[in-house]
């Protein structure tokens, strides 16, 4: 019978640890990651709005060309669907639900800039405010909705499009459900119009 | 949550195991030489065939060439079970060679084996299956285990002669990898399987444990716990290579299979006492627990994978009839895969099993250079691998579904009718 050869288990098993180990400070590094990120896009976006509200106070007809706005909206999409990704990973469910709060915010604000735009300068950019959530069992036709939205958005780049996960945490969402009405997702509020259940993207252009 | 806890474990265990594998093939890569030959043993091969007209000349002629004294090799072919075909005509053309034939009545290998056993010349008695061809060098390889008066049983390579359809070449890969394992366990001395199609054996061992079982249908793995039960060792030649036809589809295939395992569930509940615990060092520590608890883990991960693949079809074509056709176009779906690198995730458990299957493929490249594997692999072998988790489930299942609730199988001369259902339908209903 071989003599159990202790060492050679105890290297095995520290190698196995140390796989274990690394896996998980690998993930967390790659978490941070990508949290820094969306950071960064969080300020650069929070940035730009900021100067542009100041600017719209200063003078609001300089802003009637209102071009900067696009570039914004177009970051602010591209930021909501990196958010719903990270909000899948529940260890850090802390910073991104810190994230997805002044997200919300900004969209918020991008969304009142564009309407004072309208009204003070005869534009008339559309507006879709889309209330969706993440998850299958809660809206099995969001995934659905939202790759039919950003495929109007490739096809028109000057919709202004802004999403809200209803389950994210926020005096803001609560606000914005209850000033629409808003009970099932999806909902699409395109120029102040509500639209319950998905829309195929020529309904939304029509509309909009 | 108690999945992703299985799961954890699943890999946890495996990844030690692999690895604890591994280092000890790689501390005993001195000891990969095998023995050299001082005395030359007799060796007497033993065929048995029933209904091979196909593959027996050529096995007869590959064991003819076998490279090995002349006056120290006796082979014999045995017919059971009163072939209906040319079998016996075949082999009786090669009596001008020296070849013995016997046609016995009886079915069933262990008997034919049995039979043969009692009345051959050699120290060294070889089962050969009758569509199995050696390499000349097989035993100057496998003999010189011998020469430790301890071991009992010595096993070459067996590998697929013919790699023409898929399921062949997967085996191929299966076959090295279970000699490699072989290895390991050897020098473990926890090699509780030889390969039917080609093994030596002791003579002095038959005669003083008994012979073959013969109501077991897989009659080698009784033998080889048995050699372990009473505290003798069995050896691998990874380098000694025999070729052998493996079951060419599916079907074939899954009945070879459901025929072993059910052999294994079977040798394993009546060596049961010796195969948990320390008693038998590795044999009953490590490797048979090891064995078991694999089984379970890959049913449930084969579960797991083809759970996911569906939930992930369904929602993508779910979506796809929410969208509609007027909608559906090609960049509508790649909206709808959202493949951005950002998505990209990973923890411990997607690491373990990434770790895991570059063991594997550092596991395949030893097996390959070690028993002399020529053939040749491209990258389509880890989708092979992936296949091969869930049709090794599926033969589990199977097994584990006959043996509970199976009527009578038959396989070649041996009935079996060992399932659960039986035995208290015996016990229930005496008169049937």
């Amino acid at each position: 019978m071989a003599k159990v050869n202790y060492s050679r288990i105890t290297a095995a098993l520290s190698i196995t640890l140390l796989i274990f180990f690394s896996g998980f400070v690998g993930g967390y590094f790659l978490t941070s990651g990508k949290i820094s990120q969306l950071t960064e896009l969080q300020n650069e976006i929070y940035t730009q709005s900021l100067s542009l509200d100041a600017l719209f106070d200063l003078a609001s007809e300089n802003l009637c060309d209102a071009e900067g706005l696009i570039p914004i909206n177009n970051q602010l999409n591209e930021l909501g669907n990196k958010l719903t990704i990270i909000e899948e990973d529940t260890s850090r469910s802390f910073e991104a639900q810190l994230l997805a709060e002044q997200y919300v915010a900004l969209e918020v604000k991008h969304f009142l800039l564009i309407k004072d735009i309208n009204q003070e300068c005869g534009k008339k950019y559309s507006t879709i405010l889309y209330f969706f959530s993440p998850d299958r069992t809660e809206c099995s036709n969001c995934a659905a909705q939202g790759a039919l939205l950003t495929e109007v958005k490739d096809q028109m780049p000057e919709l202004m499009i802004y999403s809200f996960n209803w389950n994210i945490a926020s005096p803001v969402i609560d606000r914005l459900l209850l000033d629409y009405d808003v009970d099932t997702v999806p909902t699409l509020v395109i120029n102040g119009k509500k639209f319950v259940g998905i829309l195929g993207t020529q309904e939304i252009i029509n509309n909009s | 949550m108690l999945g992703t806890l299985i799961i954890f474990s699943a890999l946890f265990i495996s990844l030690f195991i692999g690895t604890f594998f591994l280092l000890t093939f790689l501390d005993n890569l001195g000891k990969m030489h095998n023995p050299a030959i001082k005395r030359y043993p007799s060796v007497t091969i033993i065929i048995p065939a029933h209904n091979e007209e196909r593959g027996i000349a050529g096995t007869i002629e590959s064991a003819l060439a076998i490279d090995y004294p002349k006056d120290k090799l006796e082979i014999i072919v045995v017919e059971n079970g009163g072939s209906k075909d040319r079998t016996v005509e075949i082999a009786n053309r090669y009596k001008k060679n020296g070849v013995k034939v016997f046609s016995l009545e009886k079915g069933g290998k262990g008997y034919a084996m049995n039979y043969i056993i009692k009345r051959a010349k050699g120290d060294i008695i070889i089962t050969m299956d009758a569509d199995t061809f050696a390499e000349p060098d097989v035993l100057y390889k496998m003999m010189g285990y011998f020469e430790d008066p301890k071991v009992m049983a010595v096993a070459p390579t067996i590998k697929s002669k013919y790699q023409k359809t898929l399921i062949q070449r997967i085996q191929n890969v299966e076959y090295l990898l279970g000699g490699f394992a072989r290895k390991v366990f050897e020098f473990l001395d926890a090699m509780y399987v030889t390969p039917g199609a080609f093994t030596a054996y002791r003579k002095k061992f038959f005669d003083k444990f008994g012979a073959y079982d013969e109501s077991h249908i897989t009659e080698d793995l009784e033998i080889a716990l048995r050699i372990n039960s009473k505290g003798y060792r069995l050896a691998n030649a990874i380098d000694a290579s025999v070729y052998t036809i493996t079951p060419r589809t599916f079907r074939e295939l899954f009945w070879q299979r459901i025929r072993w395992f059910l052999g294994f569930i079977d040798a394993f509940i009546q060596y049961r006492r010796m195969l948990f615990g320390f008693k038998h060092g590795y044999l009953s520590g490590l490797v048979m627990p090891a064995a078991v608890i694999s089984i379970f883990f890959t049913i449930f991960i084969a579960f797991s994978m083809i759970k996911e693949s569906l939930l992930i079809a369904y929602w993508f074509l779910m979506d796809g009839g929410t969208i509609g056709i007027e909608n559906l176009n090609v960049s509508v779906l790649k909206n709808l895969l959202n493949l951005s690198p950002f998505s990209f995730n990973f923890s411990a458990i997607e690491f373990a099993g990434f770790s895991i299957i570059l063991m594997g493929l550092l596991t395949f490249y030893l097996a390959k250079k070690y028993s002399l594997d020529k053939s040749e692999y491209g990258f389509g072998y880890l989708i092979y691998i992936f296949f091969y988790i869930i049709i090794f489930a599926s033969w589990w299942v199977g097994a584990i579904w006959y043996k509970l609730f199976g009527r009578v199988l038959r396989f070649g001369g041996v009935t079996w009718n060992n399932s659960v259902l039986n035995k208290y339908r015996y016990k229930l209903f005496p008169q049937n």
